[in-house]
């Protein structure tokens, strides 16, 4: 039996007994051990395969020859699209996104047998099983893309958000601007970092910038290279640049990587480069009873 | 030709260069300078680039010459107004910056020279 001549069987089987396999393509969903919050309900999981199952005749019907692919098996292939896409944004792993069309081999497989029983054809149901196999895997490895692909798409979506997070530029004190940055500095978001911190350098004509990396997880040759970058851009506009939040992880790592921050004082702490920012602009925070001599 | 035009304030030179830093901008500005800088009683000089519209590699060079020339004759430089793109165009050129002293605004940069 061709892969033509099986796809005419499963057409006719879908035309002979849709309700048993619709039956036994829900029994078998019904069974899966869903994570509740993945759980879709009675109503959906009917739709669902009903649909699909009607999209399948339909395709089958207007072609059965797998090279001829027409506007209804697309139509087929964009409800598996959809669902895919529905179970990635749920949060559900590749598996279980799967499992939707996994489920119907064994109904379609066990109709197709009482077709072929049937038809006197039943000698031919190792061949109809292998092209069965085939079809459904296909479905599923456009599952699987679609999948891949929308998750793809999420992490794009997060990394662009990420890098459009404010990176907010406080003018802490007189002459003193800070700018804490949280999360991981690729490339692109330390140009930004840079962009944002020079124009505020510009605006405020500050004296001292301190880049606080605090919230960095970690510093590797590329993110030192910006904060140079930005630390020299910085002082050529006649601002000096301290960074703080260095911790004792990030100094070991650096010293590893044989990074050399040279002449652009480091500290460990924002309070310590506060510290340092009073000197640089000869400011000095003294306690009021202090300052009163009691 | 266009040249940058020097004053002298309180011991201090002051000139202030716009546009583009050519070459012969470059050379009229260090012979002046120099030529200004010998005088009594100059103590520093102040440049201001904030209507500079580039800087690449050779006009930071040539300013670093300049302000090495005006050291020999024992007057300070300092650069003042570099605008933040090119400050960031400068650096992604990977040229020693550091030896440029530079100063937020023409006020602190006189705090700096004549204190």
């Amino acid at each position: 039996m061709t892969q033509e001549e099986t796809h005419r069987a499963i057409l006719a089987t879908i035309d002979a007994q849709e309700g048993a396999l619709l039956e036994g393509w829900l029994d078998v969903q019904r069974r899966h051990e869903m994570r509740p919050e993945l759980a879709h309900g009675e109503v959906v999981l009917h739709r669902q395969s009903t649909a699909f199952i009607k999209l399948l005749a339909l395709a089958l019907r207007s072609s059965c020859a797998p090279e001829h692919v027409t506007d209804e098996w697309r139509r087929l292939f964009d409800l598996v699209s959809e669902v895919a896409t529905n179970q990635a944004r749920g949060g559900a792993t590749v598996v279980e996104t799967n499992a939707f069309l996994s489920a119907i081999k064994r109904p379609l497989l066990d109709q197709l047998a009482t077709y072929l029983l049937g038809a006197g054809e039943i000698d031919k149901l190792a061949d109809a099983g292998w092209w069965t196999s085939v079809l459904i895997d296909e479905l599923i490895n456009h599952a699987t893309t679609t999948y891949i692909d929308e998750r793809d798409a999420t992490i794009r979506r997060q990394r662009a958000d990420l890098a459009e997070l404010s990176t907010p530029v406080l003018h802490l004190w007189e002459d003193i601007i800070v700018m804490p940055l949280v999360g991981t500095l690729d490339s692109r978001r330390a140009q930004g970092v840079m962009d944002e911190l020079l124009a505020s350098v510009e605006t405020h004509s500050a004296k001292v910038a301190i880049l606080d990396i605090t919230g960095v997880p970690t510093v590797d040759t590329l993110v030192a290279q910006h904060l140079f970058k930005t630390a020299a851009a910085a002082r050529l506009m006649g601002t000096e640049c301290l960074i703080s939040g260095v911790g004792a992880q990030i100094a070991r790592t650096i010293v590893e990587l044989g990074i050399d921050f040279g002449h652009i004082p480091t500290r460990s702490s924002l309070r310590a480069a506060l510290t340092t920012a009073f000197s640089l602009t000869h400011s000095k925070v003294v306690r009021v009873d202090d300052e009163a001599g009691s | 030709m266009e040249r940058v035009a020097i004053n002298a304030v309180d011991g201090v030179l002051l000139a202030s260069a716009s546009g583009e830093l050519y070459d012969e901008l470059l050379d009229r500005l260090t012979v002046d300078a120099s030529d200004r800088a010998v005088a009594p009683h100059v103590r520093g000089m102040v440049l201001d680039l904030g209507a500079v519209q580039i800087i690449d590699s050779y006009s930071l060079m040539r300013l670093t010459q300049l302000s090495r020339t005006l050291a020999a004759l024992g007057v300070d430089l300092v650069v003042v107004g570099i605008r933040a793109a090119v400050a960031s165009a400068l650096v992604e050129l990977n040229v020693d910056t550091t030896r440029l002293q530079t100063a937020r605004s023409v006020e602190s940069a006189m705090r700096v020279v004549a204190p």
